[in-house]
């Protein structure tokens, strides 16, 4: 863990990821930019609301028998509701994302669709998509944005960022999410993970 | 949803209407996305601090049986009446659907339709077909489960009052199949963005009574749900099971005595038309039990004529216990090019014997031929056989029918709720 201030109120920032490349600063809101270990003050955040878990920045859990420090959470917002990716980092050094949404998680990691989309528009609703050995159906086809977030995150982020997505679910417990990003659509595909099964350090469940 | 997690239940939280002020109590989760003011309708975005302005409704117009603040516990489960939404379905149907809110489960639909009750949580269990592809009583399978296709239409939002979990607006309109499996229902609801997927069973009145402690009665039901069991006292099932079995037992009874209940030959006499002008007496042949069941089988070869038989049936030692007569009569010819026939060259008769003993038969006769059918023609030759313990099947035939009676009773109205629950659709179908 590396220590250092905030450039605008001075309080300590403790920055658990060698990859954060944004931090807000949970004493001003300040926005902090990191680069190349250089600091930045980008804007002010207000504070988000909390989510139906009730999972906080800097809670420790365990997850698929690894243990995980929550770094930081970025909401976005659609048309009917909202939904939360947390920021966690393992024991192991390695991260993720985790989706909280509508008070289910979902852990997420990069993957490979066999069909490659250049844009969301090219994507349809009930689209199989395939992964792997793995089928789902596209379910939701959405715009969102970006309306807070909050502690460490590995990528820089503005309110405001529009983000075109769709996402769907297949018969196991799995679902998966395409993204258009500059580069293109990119998928992750995601375990719904009991909350149960995500203990904090103290042992309590969330 | 059993994976579902859902915080302990938060602490009422109240906010202040953006539009007029009033208080606005929230009873749901952080999972709560919108909420109507009670007082001035004003719809709220409460996904943010900002508490946005949205929409207005002009609330319901009707107060309901379950308001915003309704608790219970519906199977087994306590419960809150968080928001309720009232859609419609072209302009003949409308429904509501009250969002319940459970700490220890998150949120179920109650759907309320003609006084009909349905309770739907959302499913990740997907039909393995796509929905475009349904259609009007096809099956489609989801999981272990066939469902049919009961209905396939759109409908739009109409009022919105409460707590909802996302973001409703007025004349918002979706597409929606339910496919059903009494008391079970699988529900698809789509629009231009999302598809979503839901499972639930029929709820009875009384649940909905004594689940939410309602004092006063609920209206009647209309007509039969497209997820209503077909329900039958404990009483009238035990009933219905019972006829069944009892129906078993007759059929195979009845089978046995036409098998094998035609009873033992004893005698068999054959004479001539004439012969019987001045009468023939049998063998004499014993009856060994009393009350024994007997049947005499007439035959006689006559060809568009007739023979009539008088039979006394005499014990040995004590005269005639018994009178009886049968005809044998047998047409036939050609009409039109087409032949045709009537009437039998055989026939029986069934008589009791009431005690054991030695017996024989007197059988005199006599016949008729010819467009006059006048008596005096002799030219046939007949016989008579006697079969003894022969079982009787009309009274198998009698059991059986008054063991059906309430099992057929069962089915013919479980046929008629079958042809309510879909004839409503059937109209709709037709009409599109």
């Amino acid at each position: 863990m590396e220590s250092t201030n905030c450039p605008s109120c001075g309080a300590g920032l403790n920055l658990f990821s060698p990859l954060t490349k944004l931090v807000v600063c949970a004493h001003c809101g300040s926005i902090v930019s990191i680069r190349e270990d250089k600091l930045s003050i980008k804007g002010k955040q207000s504070g988000l609301a909390p989510t139906v878990s009730g999972l906080q920045i800097g809670q420790s859990g365990e997850l698929e028998k690894k243990r995980f420090t929550v770094l930081g959470r970025v909401r976005y917002k659609y048309d009917e509701g909202h939904w939360d990716e947390w920021h966690l980092r393992f024991n192991d050094g390695s991260e993720c994302w985790l989706s909280e949404d509508e008070g289910e998680f979902c852990l997420e990691q990069p993957a490979k669709p066999s069909k490659r989309f250049r844009s969301i528009s090219e994507v349809e609703l009930g689209e199989t998509i395939q992964i792997g050995s793995w089928n789902g159906s596209v379910d939701e086809k959405n715009s969102a944005e970006c309306v807070g977030f909050e502690g460490e995150l590995p990528e820089e982020f503005d309110v405001g960022d529009k983000i075109a997505y769709a996402e769907g679910s297949g018969d196991s417990n799995q679902m998966f999410t395409l993204e258009e990003d500059e580069g293109g659509v990119i998928c992750f595909l995601g375990k719904w993970v009991p909350l149960a099964t995500v203990t904090s350090n103290t042992g309590s469940k969330f | 949803m059993s994976d579902s997690i859902i915080n302990p239940s938060p602490d009422l939280r109240r906010i202040a209407c953006q539009s007029c002020g009033g208080n606005i109590n929230l009873r749901g989760s952080n999972e709560v996305e919108m909420v109507v003011c009670g007082s001035c309708g004003s719809q709220l975005d409460i996904s943010s601090d900002e508490h946005k302005i949205i929409g207005k409704s002009e609330g319901f117009r009707s107060r309901s049986f379950l308001g915003i603040g309704s608790q219970g516990t519906l199977r087994g489960i306590k419960c809150e009446v968080i928001g309720r939404i009232r859609y419609r379905q072209d302009t003949l149907y409308v429904w509501d659907e009250f969002l319940l809110y459970s700490p220890e489960i998150g949120y179920r639909w109650l759907v309320w339709e003609n006084n009909h009750f349905t309770l739907l949580a959302p499913t990740k269990n997907k039909p393995n077909q796509k929905p475009s592809s349904l259609s009007y009583q096809k099956t489609v399978n989801v999981g272990n489960f066939t469902f049919t296709v009961f209905e396939k239409a759109s409908a739009e939002i109409t009022e919105v009052e409460g707590e909802l979990t996302w973001i409703a607006k007025i004349k918002d309109r979706m597409e929606m199949i339910d496919a059903i499996n009494p008391p079970q229902i699988y529900c698809i609801e789509w629009n231009s963005k999302e598809i979503e997927y839901f499972i639930g069973s029929y709820v009875t009145q009384e649940e909905i009574v004594k689940g939410f402690g309602l004092k006063q009665s609920l209206p009647s039901p209309i007509g039969v749900y497209p997820c209503q069991p077909f329900v039958t006292s404990p009483s009238v099932q035990a009933m219905s099971a019972t006829g069944w079995i009892f129906s078993s037992v007759f059929v195979f009874l009845l089978g046995w005595a036409i098998i094998a209940g035609g009873g033992s030959t004893v005698i068999s006499t054959s004479f001539s038309g004439q012969d019987l002008l001045t009468g023939v007496e049998s063998q004499e042949f014993p009856i060994l039990k009393a009350n024994t069941i007997c049947k005499a089988v007439f035959s006689a070869n006559v060809q568009n004529a007739w023979a009539w038989f008088d039979i006394d049936v005499v014990k040995t030692d004590e005269g005639e216990v018994l009178d009886f007569g049968e005809q044998v009569s047998y047409y036939t010819g050609v009409e039109g090019g087409e032949s045709w026939s009537e009437g039998s060259q055989r026939t029986s008769q069934v008589f009791k014997i009431t005690d054991p003993g030695q017996y024989k038969l007197k059988i005199t006769g006599t016949g008729g031929q010819g467009e006059s059918m006048q008596e005096g023609f002799t030219g046939y030759n007949g016989s008579i056989t006697i079969y003894r313990d022969v079982v009787l099947f009309r009274y198998f035939v009698c059991g059986l029918i008054v063991a059906l009676f309430l099992p057929l009773l069962q089915l013919l109205r479980k046929s008629l709720f079958e042809h309510n629950r879909w004839a409503s659709e059937e109209d709709d179908d037709e009409d599109e």
